[in-house]
């Protein structure tokens, strides 16, 4: 199945394991566990859709195991990673 | 057998005028801290010898993908845990230089906590190879020296001037 992710889903799913924005695209911090994630965030707008293999490397970068678990974690409001 | 010479802080210190000239010959001097806990070891080795060794052993292996809409292309460098993207191929491999070039930037500024980065202390002799480059052409051409298509980007666009 393929997952669709905008750009304020990305910047959600960012904020919430801790990363801040360092810069127009970087954004980087250090989770709850002490592990560090970095990723690139164009900001094309809030509701613009990320390109898919982008959307990957983001899952990626900042720890999920694939595009599903990235949509998992940005769907339950409740999880913590 | 131990085929390379270790000195001492003390014992370098005294003879370095000498170790720098036999080094820029080829020649490796160790040189070990006995005083700190760890018993610390630093090389002196040219710097021409140094590079060879890093361009010929970390070269980068980006990935292409094109979007499932055709909106544009993602350009990853997976070993680095980075990417760049655009609407064309030309404009992810310039995103992806930038990219490249600010988290060099940062990681030489901090190298001693990215080294405490479980996924990020192997970094570093990629992030060497681009910290010596000059511009961002050169660093585009680095990251598509083993990939033909980025290559042609790189030729094709030239070509327009």
């Amino acid at each position: 199945m393929p997952y669709q992710f905008t750009t304020g889903d990305i910047k959600s799913i960012a904020k919430r394991i801790g990363l801040q924005q360092i810069n127009t695209k970087k954004w980087n911090g250090t989770d709850i566990n002490g592990n560090f994630w970095q990723t690139y965030i164009h900001n094309h707008g809030d509701g613009v859709p990320i390109l898919t293999g982008t959307a990957k490397q983001q899952a990626k970068q900042m720890g999920f195991k694939d595009l599903e678990d990235m949509y998992d974690f940005l769907i339950n409001s409740k999880r913590k990673r | 057998m131990n085929m390379l010479e270790e000195k001492s802080i003390s014992l370098a210190k005294q003879d370095f005028p000498n170790i720098v000239r036999q080094a820029a010959k080829g020649h490796e001097t160790i040189t070990r801290n006995f005083k700190s806990l760890n018993h610390e070891k630093v090389s002196i080795i040219s710097t021409d010898i140094f590079e060879e060794i890093l361009d010929q052993g970390y070269k980068f292996n980006p990935t292409i993908e094109e979007d499932l809409d055709g909106q544009g292309y993602t350009i990853s460098i997976d070993e680095l845990l980075i990417h760049g993207e655009g609407s064309t191929l030309i404009s992810a491999l310039k995103d992806l230089a930038e990219n490249l070039m600010d988290y060099t930037e940062d990681y030489l500024n901090r190298v001693d906590f990215f080294r405490q980065i479980e996924n990020r202390k192997h970094h570093y002799p990629y992030l060497r190879r681009i910290a010596r480059l000059t511009d961002i052409d050169q660093v585009m051409e680095v990251i598509a020296e083993c990939h033909t298509s980025l290559q042609q980007a790189i030729l094709n666009q030239s070509q327009k001037g």
